[in-house]
């Protein structure tokens, strides 16, 4: 062996690990050679060092520690997720790109400066604290609009939206763990209850907002294989990300990339082959401190509305060892027996806990002099929890001496509060007008004035009233006119209102059985409506083809629900030549003049099956469809990147000849608007 | 062996981990810290002269390693890189100390402990400097403490092949500390006045 092979056995010769014949050489090799002596003293001694330093370091245990902490968003480094995505975007591919997106998910991505404004109060925040969402479901025209106020720990501390569009009309809520108010604007009511229900919802709006609670899902998704994730550039400052899941199902998730955070989310589904629009979040307002006025509705209450109050009080009738039909029928009873011992406060506790002059006010006219029969009870299966509608009899006495029998069938359902969950409250379906009619109309001041009016007065005050956008004065007609019908009544101009008809002289029998009001022949010309058109040509036909129509702010409003590929025409070729524009009114063309077969080229079956129902409907009635058809103007057409798509702009003129449907069975004994608009 | 054992042993280079960390492992970054903690560790300790803020440190150091990791080029260098990062850190730290009144005491105790201990802090960065051959074997005989055997085991390879590595470690180790002593020693001379 020579000195460099004996060199390398220095760490066997320390650690007595050569035969005693190796170990016996290289002793003998260190006594002769002095080079490699000195050689072995400094390995030794720097053995000892390395020894050292290792038994220093021995109880060093850091990994948990930093994996805690590079998993908990840290403050912002330069970078954004942004330039992360980029860069690894190009150097790394797509998965590389979510891999990134992954690293910063778990790490960088907090608020920047700019999305809080005030720079030395960033640490405080972890989290958003304070968010405006807006909601676009895919059929509804106004947004769901959301106010969220969350603590330190990311949790909802308070919240407030606005439901333009529900069941029961316009609604608002506010909602902290200890209070939720409801305020049914359109019906006029108001409830205070305490309920849970609300927070999950508001936390998951919340956390959607926040890119690294959203692109955790959609990440541990791409890694299981079940989500792909691409990104592109969006306009202006956004960033986009596309995910897509094994359904088809689409998410377009948009950032901003001055400020990290996520500004919408757009979630799509298949219908055949078509992408149809589910959903639309746009997020706004980080962090801009919302004004407390917005969490209490109590103040901004009119005088008129409905107190319920189920937070302070406990309402309804105990279940007790009852059966629930049981349980539903006695509500009912004690409810009808409170309104025949004039015990309005009884009453309003049975109905939800409205307030004793709620219940004054509408029942002390016509007073009940005998319960004929009450129940038996019908579940209700289309609720979303248990409850019952209970047919009854009454005997009752209008404050002229007049006997009459009203047959209201009020439904019941277990308390919303949920302190209280066993006591059954009756929700509604107790007016006790002739024949029951289950509507609320509230008696005006004036009430006289309106409940004097013939069914034509009153067709003809409510267009009035339309056509000046009077709208405290049209709600007096139709409690329920919502914002949508405001915009495509406002601003009509009357035409002619006829002589009004039974139900039993409905053109082609069409009124509902048993309708228990009139209808008011009318004429009207609607204001002009603006609206897109959006037109696509992807597809296998390769022409362009209307797949819905959205408002002037390109709020989905119709979809045309295609199934399936546009057909390949035998002169497909002259189809695919037209320009969005030219589908567009060759589409109207084919509308006007009701020739399904043209219009079928240029929409989806299911559009076309829906106007030749409507064509059928308006013959029936005894109207010509194609003088109702609207003047139709189209406009330039914009491209859409982020749809891939042309929106055309269309503007509609048109009259319409309809019968207003109008109904007088309430309380305030006024001719309301019951359809036909 | 299963993925979690397979992913655990040091049988992958400083480069597959960096690599995986940035491209959406990031757990894969635990087996860096598990990896190089304790040198990183010593380092500190031997530099600030204070083992709970060398803790702290490291820990810093491990942390803005990863945020950073993108910047990294030569993957393979991950630990010299870390040492440096490590070393920002504690001149931040002292000089953070210093720049509070309150702290002058703490930080001239810092900079006295510095002074004693201090010497051996280069052992740490001439192992960064080390082929990641050598790298290896050194910090998992000493900072992890294992026996030859066990990092004959861990490497997948025989033990007379460790032994000479390390002993060719310990050649190369103390050729690199020669060099820097002259080197120190020269620049010293120039400096008297």
């Amino acid at each position: 062996m020579n000195c460099a092979e004996y060199r390398d056995n220095f760490v066997a010769l320390s650690e007595e690990l050569l035969s005693a014949e190796e170990k016996q050489q290289c002793l003998a090799h260190l006594q002769t050679c002095a080079g490699c002596r000195a050689e072995y003293e400094a390995f030794t001694s720097l053995q000892k060092r390395l020894v050292a330093r290792g038994q220093m370091a021995a109880r060093t245990g850091l990994v948990e520690a930093v994996m805690r902490r590079i998993r908990i968003p840290q403050k912002p480094e330069n970078e954004t997720i942004m330039s992360i995505l980029m860069k690894h975007r190009w150097g790394f591919g797509l998965s590389a790109a979510a891999g990134a997106a992954a690293i910063a998910v778990a790490a960088i991505i907090t608020l920047s400066p700019r999305a809080f404004g005030v720079d030395q109060v960033i640490e405080a925040y972890d989290h958003v604290r304070f968010l405006h969402v807006k909601t676009f479901p895919g059929s509804q025209k106004l947004p769901n609009e959301f106010w969220i106020k969350a603590d330190e720990q990311g949790h909802v501390e308070k919240a407030r939206y606005d439901l333009p569009q529900t069941e029961d009309g316009e609604k608002l809520i506010t909602w902290t763990p200890e209070k939720a108010e409801i305020w049914f604007k359109s019906k006029h009511g108001f409830l205070i209850l305490q309920t849970r229900r609300i927070a999950p919802m508001m936390q998951s709006l919340l956390e959607q907002s926040q890119p690294q609670l959203f692109m955790k899902g959609l990440l541990e998704g791409q890694k299981t294989g079940k989500v792909g994730l691409s990104t592109q550039a969006g306009p202006g400052d956004t960033q986009v990300i596309v995910a897509t899941n094994r359904d088809g199902e689409k998410t377009i998730i948009s950032i901003d990339k001055k400020t990290d955070l996520i500004s919408s989310l757009v979630f799509y589904h298949l219908e055949g082959t078509n992408e149809v629009l589910s959903k639309r979040t746009e997020f706004s307002d980080y962090n801009v401190p919302i004004d407390p006025k917005m969490f209490e509705l109590q103040d901004q209450l009119p005088a008129d509305v409905s107190v319920a109050d189920q937070l302070n009080q406990v309402t309804g009738v105990a279940q007790g060892n009852l059966t629930d039909e049981q349980a539903a029928t006695e509500t009912v009873r004690q409810f009808f027996q409170a309104l025949m011992d004039k015990d309005y406060k009884r009453a309003g506790l049975i109905y939800g806990g409205e307030q004793e002059k709620h219940f004054k006010k509408q029942f002390g006219v016509s007073s009940v002099t005998r319960i004929i029969s009450v129940g038996p009870a019908v579940l209700q299966t289309n609720w979303g929890k248990r409850g019952y509608r209970v047919p009854c009899k009454l005997e009752m006495m209008e404050s002229g001496g007049h006997k009459f029998v009203a047959e209201p069938g009020p439904y019941v359902r277990p308390g919303d509060d949920e302190a209280h969950p066993d006591h059954w409250n009756i929700r509604g379906g107790v007016s006790l007008g002739p024949g029951g009619g289950g509507r609320t109309v509230n008696t005006l001041p004036d009430n006289a004035k309106y409940a004097a009016m013939s069914p034509e007065q009153t067709a003809r005050a409510f267009f009035e009233a339309c056509s000046r956008k009077d709208w405290d004065e049209a709600g007096k007609f139709m409690p329920y006119l919502n914002d949508q019908l405001k915009e495509y009544l406002g601003g009509l101009k009357i035409i002619s209102v006829g002589e009004s008809f039974p139900p039993e002289d409905y053109p082609g029998g069409l009124a509902p059985r048993g309708f228990p009001g009139r209808y008011v022949p009318y004429e009207i010309q609607l204001p002009v409506q603006e609206f897109n058109a959006r037109v696509s040509r992807q597809n296998a036909a390769k022409r362009c083809v209307l797949t819905g129509f959205y408002d002037r702010k390109l709020q989905l409003q119709q979809d045309f629900k295609w199934t399936g590929e546009p057909e390949v025409l035998t002169n497909n070729d002259a189809y695919a030549a037209l320009s969005p524009k030219e589908v567009v009114r060759a589409y109207f063309d084919a509308q006007s003049k009701l020739d399904w077969n043209e219009m079928l080229k240029f929409t989806s079956k299911n559009d076309v099956d829906t106007t030749k129902e409507e064509a059928a409907s308006a013959e029936k009635s005894g109207v010509d469809i194609r003088k109702m058809m609207p003047v139709f103007e189209v406009g330039e057409a914009t491209w859409s990147p982020e749809q891939s798509a042309w929106f055309v702009k269309c503007t509609a003129t048109s009259t319409k000849k309809w019968n207003l449907a109008v109904r007088k069975d309430n309380s305030a004994s006024r001719w309301q608007v019951d359809g036909g608009i | 062996m299963n993925s979690s054992e397979r992913d655990v042993g040091p049988d992958r280079t400083d480069r597959d981990y960096v690599e995986s960390s940035r491209n959406g492992c990031p757990e894969h970054f635990r087996l860096l810290v598990q990896r190089y903690q304790k040198p990183v560790f010593a380092y500190l300790a031997s530099r600030m002269g204070n083992p709970l803020e060398a803790e702290e440190a490291a820990q810093e150091s491990f942390v803005r390693a990863f945020l950073s990791l993108k910047t990294l080029r030569k993957p393979e260098s991950f630990y010299a890189w870390l040492l440096g990062i490590a070393g920002r850190v504690a001149r931040e730290q002292f000089r953070s100390a210093v720049r509070h009144e309150r702290d002058r005491e703490a930080a001239e105790v810092m900079l006295a402990e510095a002074d004693d201990d201090g010497k051996e802090y280069p052992l740490e960065e001439v192992i960064a400097a080390l082929p990641e051959t050598y790298r290896q074997v050194i910090v998992l005989r000493y900072y992890e403490g294992l026996s030859c055997q066990e990092v004959g085991a861990r490497l997948g390879t025989p033990l007379g092949t460790v032994t000479k590595t390390l002993s060719r470690a310990y050649s190369l180790l103390r050729q690199e500390l020669a060099a820097r002593e002259r080197a120190e020693q020269t620049f010293n001379q120039a400096n008297q006045p």
